[in-house]
């Protein structure tokens, strides 16, 4: 599904140029379960942003499903994003003027799809949630495992093949963390590919797979016995 | 569609969830939009339906050039002259005002009106809507009386009778048979005019045959398709024509044509206009305030846009979203700034200048409301756009990565841009309120040359019974009776008082001056006046006298000239004594006897004096009796008027009780009228540039207070680093003052162009004046540095510890 190669990412800073990501390859298959882990720093949010086509300023190969990445203009990014990814970000960052069932709307209406259709969509991922009754109430009304609970359906709610989790259980205590993750197994076993960014080993023991990353560079992959940071690793 | 009323949906949610941001952004909109509607409204009624005509861009006053090169209206031999040339002039419509005595059950009424030609309704473009028009057959001398009634005449006078048509009328003592009634609101120079008769231009008698006496206003219409420039280029050929063909005829000198809006609203045009520019700056520094809200506010929506984005939204549709939003604020917006403009409408109907026309129809119509409509379309992409550009930019990663820090503080080049703007607007329009109030102080420190304290002014027309040479007896006898009215200081009689109204221009010759060929002739105004005119005005005499009751019709020929006058045609000469004789028929030699001060006549305002040379009204030539038989005017000083007009009306009565005392004013008033005009501009443009001046003020208060509250962090740390109140104070006075200062130099630099448009609206200043360009920026600036002041101050109150704990 996902291929990178040689995906550099870096900052222009005063005194020259900062490396968040060095020489990235990454090969992930449809279906599966990743867990990408690694302290403060090292390029876990940049790696998940330039996955979701939310950052532009990199440099090297990136294939997605059929299309090079590489090769699209933004718009085209962006309408990959749009068809085939949902977020979950650790503050769920649900729009705090609007009622569940809106923010639930809210990536559909950026899609073309009919107002009808929409409204059965959002009917249908409120059922599946198990939030009808809290359609009508604001992200502030909601305690923080509802919110991310709405943050993982709105995620949902366009039917995505990829779903990318910056630390989905990060501001969660831990019963609601197991409920978030519980949801994320059982939509990848129904056939969602998920990409978790965590700290938490017992989340990432939900993935078929843990990625290490280490000041931009992976250290671990099982996939890729070879990822290591090279000997003289100059920035 | 749906798209849109989503977003429309949103941002009502989202307006209302910020209420100090909507009111604040709502009430600075309403000021720009409310001040520009209700200038648009003045403009709509006044510039662009004042006139009743049917399509009158394509209407031209035709004026006669004279010989010094300026237009004049037509005598009645270069009038007849002219149609005789065919073409565009075959066709010319002619008026003259008039009035009469309307036969009424007592005491007659004095009416106003016109006499017209036939041609006169088709050119204006206008029919009677009971009846019809003049017939070719009844332009001329003896074809019978008839009468075109106006609405109001028709309406008051009437009862909007049906069948009015065939009625007689009685005017002046003739009879008059109706033929036809105008439409409601028509008239052709003044909405006075109640009444059109035939012209039946007589080609036999003195006025008739006198080229000197300019009293008819030509109109014609371009043809379908013509231009002005095309139409000028034909009468150019004729007047080559008549030239080839009398080289020192008048002809050749041709005709200019002038639109007729330009004639009509000439003088209020400009300030309009002016005062048009005035809201329009307000409405950019408007702009630039909530533009710069809505950038500020931007930033603390940085979060829900980069959601919005990571969720599939494009840029345009953020964009879009936007400026749905800002649209949404300038709606609202406009409907409070229409309940403002409603209100400010009123206000100005109720204050406004007579001086200007139509004033009084000014009202919020249709035309007024596509016009708001239309602007709150543009004014909510102008100050959106930007801020959405902006705000659509966003770094999502950067914003929804956890702990993000978010904005700098710094100012970003679009504030840096708006806050200059608004600051140079601001200067700009201050400098042309200054320059209005520095001339509005000069002209009413002007002395208008006569004391109009105490100064009751009337007119009165002899009747019909005095003919020819009698004519100044019916005067005289009026009068001596008004004089003779206890409490009564002086009363004076002229053709016009000073402020009242034009008197003829014309020609004379000076003795032992004889004119080279082809020199322009001296042209000065021919005023007819009564005996001791100066001292019952009060009007400074420089040398010789006044004229007495001796200076009788069998008496030498007497004149007393102004001091311009004299100054000009005897320089560094005593001008008693001198001779001058008026380029009239019949005119002869007058010999001067008294050199008065100048008068300043049409205004208290008006830079220029003119020569003036002053007649006995019982000496006037021939030709001129006429204009005495249309009217003069008395003006009569007591100690009190009250109860005085009863007392006045009985004396006219006593000598003819059939002649109506008419267009009674106290002649202070008509000095304040004179200068409505300029105190209406001074005023409203005070009004705009004070409103300016505070939005600017508050609108760089808010920068300033956003940009403090981005920096509360690093005053935090400057505190704890010892910083002390003062140097955070000229940290944040500095930012301001840099911009403040940027923007008045641009705002002087901008009102050094800009002013010279308002050149011809100055008196007593020039448009460059350095007094005003020196003052305003001082003003400018301490105001911003007072907006500046206050985030400042609260900047030195930061607890470090509880800035630094924010982050």
């Amino acid at each position: 599904m996902i291929q990178l190669r040689n995906i550099e990412r870096t900052y222009k800073t005063g005194a020259g140029v900062t490396y968040v990501l060095r020489r990235i390859n990454l090969d992930i298959r449809d279906g599966e379960f990743i867990t990408v882990m690694g302290p403060s720093g090292s390029g876990k949010s940049t790696l998940m942003s330039i996955l979701g086509m939310l950052d532009d300023s990199w440099a090297g190969e990136y294939n997605f499903l059929e299309h090079e990445v590489h090769k699209l203009d933004r718009k085209k990014r962006s309408e990959l994003n749009r068809k085939y990814i949902g977020f979950v970000f650790q503050s769920y960052h649900l729009l705090d003027n609007l009622t569940v069932y809106e923010n639930l709307d809210v990536p559909l209406s950026y899609r073309n799809i009919s107002r009808g259709q929409r409204a059965s969509m959002v009917a249908e991922i409120l059922d599946r949630f198990q939030i009808v009754g809290k359609k009508d109430l604001y992200p502030s009304q909601l305690s923080g495992g509802q919110q991310q609970l709405v943050g993982v359906a709105r995620a949902v709610v366009g039917n995505p093949k990829l779903i990318l989790a910056d630390e989905p259980t990060g501001n969660l205590h831990s019963s609601q963390s197991k409920e978030i993750m519980d949801l994320f197994k059982k939509l990848n076993d129904a056939g969602t590919t998920i990409i978790q960014v965590t700290h938490s080993e017992l989340n990432a023991a939900y993935g078929h797979r843990t990625i290490q990353l280490f000041d931009g560079w992976i250290t671990s992959d099982p996939a890729n016995p070879q990822a290591r940071i090279p000997a003289v690793a100059t920035p | 569609m749906e798209k849109l009323l989503q977003d429309v949906r949103y941002g009502l949610r989202m307006l209302r969830k910020s209420p100090g941001f909507t009111v604040v952004a709502i009430v600075t909109l309403a000021l720009g939009i409310g001040a520009n509607t209700a200038m648009f409204s003045v403009l709509n009624s006044v510039l662009l339906h004042s006139l009743p005509f049917r399509d009158p861009n394509r209407i031209m006053v035709v004026w006669k050039t004279m010989s010094n090169g300026q237009p004049n209206a037509f005598s009645t031999p270069a009038f007849l002259e002219m149609q005789q040339q065919g073409d565009i002039l075959a066709h010319l419509g002619t008026f003259s005002g008039v009035s009469y005595n309307l036969a009424g059950k007592d005491v007659p009424e004095r009416v106003s009106g016109g006499k017209i030609n036939s041609d006169l309704f088709p050119v204006l473009g206008v029919q009677p809507i009971l009846g019809r028009e003049f017939s070719p057959e009844e332009d001329h001398p003896g074809a019978g009386g008839f009468v075109i009634l106006s609405h109001a005449m028709w309406q008051t006078r009437f009862e909007s009778s049906s069948g009015i048509l065939g009625k007689v009328v009685n005017l002046d003592g003739s009879p008059y048979t109706v033929v036809g009634v105008m439409p409601r609101g028509f008239h052709v120079l003044s909405d006075q005019e109640l009444f059109w008769v035939p012209m039946q231009m007589e080609t036999t008698n003195a006025q008739a045959s006198a080229r000197n006496l300019h009293w008819l206003f030509a109109f014609t219409r371009l043809a379908p398709g013509s231009t002005q420039k095309q139409a000028e280029t034909v009468l150019g050929a004729i007047a080559a024509r008549l030239k080839a063909q009398d080289p020192n005829g008048e002809g050749g000198l041709g005709v200019t044509l002038m639109p007729v809006s330009v004639f009509l609203n000439g003088d209020v045009k400009p300030v309009l206009l002016l005062l048009m520019g005035a809201v329009a700056f307000v409405l950019l520094i408007a702009c630039s305030n909530v533009a710069n809200l809505l950038l500020a506010r931007g930033t603390t929506r940085r979060r829900e846009l980069s959601i919005r984005t990571a969720l599939g939204a494009g840029r345009a549709r953020v964009i879009l979203q936007l400026l749905t939003e800002s649209v949404l604020l300038s709606v609202l917006g406009g409907a409070l700034g229409l309940a403002l403009a409603w209100t400010a409408v009123k206000l100005l109907v109720a204050i406004h200048p007579s001086s200007i026309p139509a004033v009084d129809t000014v009202a919020i119509d249709l035309s007024v409301l596509a016009y708001t409509v239309l602007l709150c379309g543009v004014v909510g992409i102008l100050f959106g756009v930007f801020p959405a550009l902006e705000a659509s930019r966003v770094n999502v990663s950067e914003t929804l990565k956890e702990g993000s820090r978010g904005s700098s503080g710094g100012f970003g080049k679009y504030r840096v841009v708006l806050v200059v703007t608004e600051t140079a607007l601001a200067s700009i329009l201050l400098i042309g309120a200054g320059l209005s109030l520095k001339s509005l102080w000069h002209a009413e420190s002007i002395e208008p040359g006569f004391n109009p304290t105490g100064e009751l002014t009337f007119r009165i027309a002899s009747p019909v019974a005095y003919k020819g040479e009698r004519i100044p007896l019916f005067y005289q006898q009026v009068l001596e009776r008004v004089r003779a009215l206890p409490g009564i200081q002086s009363a004076v009689l002229a053709r016009n008082l000073p402020m009242s109204g034009s008197d003829p221009s014309m020609a004379i010759s000076i003795e032992g001056t004889p004119p080279p060929p082809n020199q322009i002739p001296i042209v000065t105004r021919f005023r007819a006046i009564g005996p001791e005119y100066f001292s019952g005005l009060q009007i400074a005499l420089k040398s010789g006298r006044e004229f007495n009751d001796h200076d009788t019709a069998a008496a030498p020929k007497v004149a007393v000239v102004s001091e311009s006058l004299a100054k000009l045609y005897w320089p560094k000469q005593d001008a008693i004594g001198k001779r001058l004789k008026p380029e009239l028929a019949g005119g002869e030699w007058y010999v001067v006897v008294g050199v008065a001060a100048d008068v300043r006549h049409w205004a208290a305002d008006v830079t220029d004096v003119e020569p003036t040379a002053y007649y006995p009204y019982t000496q006037v030539p021939e030709a001129f009796l006429p204009q005495l038989e249309g009217s003069m005017s008395i003006a009569v000083r007591s100690a009190n008027s009250a109860g005085l007009l009863s007392s006045i009306r009985a004396a006219v009565a006593e000598v003819d009780a059939t002649v109506p005392v008419y267009a009674v004013k106290g002649m202070e008033e008509m000095v304040a009228d004179s200068g409505s005009l300029r105190r209406f501009d001074m005023w409203l443009i005070g009004t705009f540039a004070t409103l300016a001046l505070t939005l600017a003020a508050v609108g760089i208060y808010g920068v300033m207070a956003y940009s403090v509250s981005q920096r509360t962090r690093e005053i935090g740390i400057r505190i704890a680093l010892g910083a002390q109140r003062t140097n955070v104070l000229r940290l944040i006075m500095g930012q301001g003052a840099k911009l403040a200062v940027a923007g008045v130099m641009v705002g002087v630099a901008g009102a050094f162009g800009l002013t010279r448009l308002m050149e011809s609206l100055l008196f007593g200043v020039s448009a460059r004046d350095l007094g005003t360009f020196s003052l305003v920026p001082v003003v400018v600036l301490a105001l911003i540095l007072v907006g500046c002041y206050i985030p400042a101050y609260r900047a030195t109150k930061l607890d470090p510890l509880e800035a630094l704990r924010e982050e």
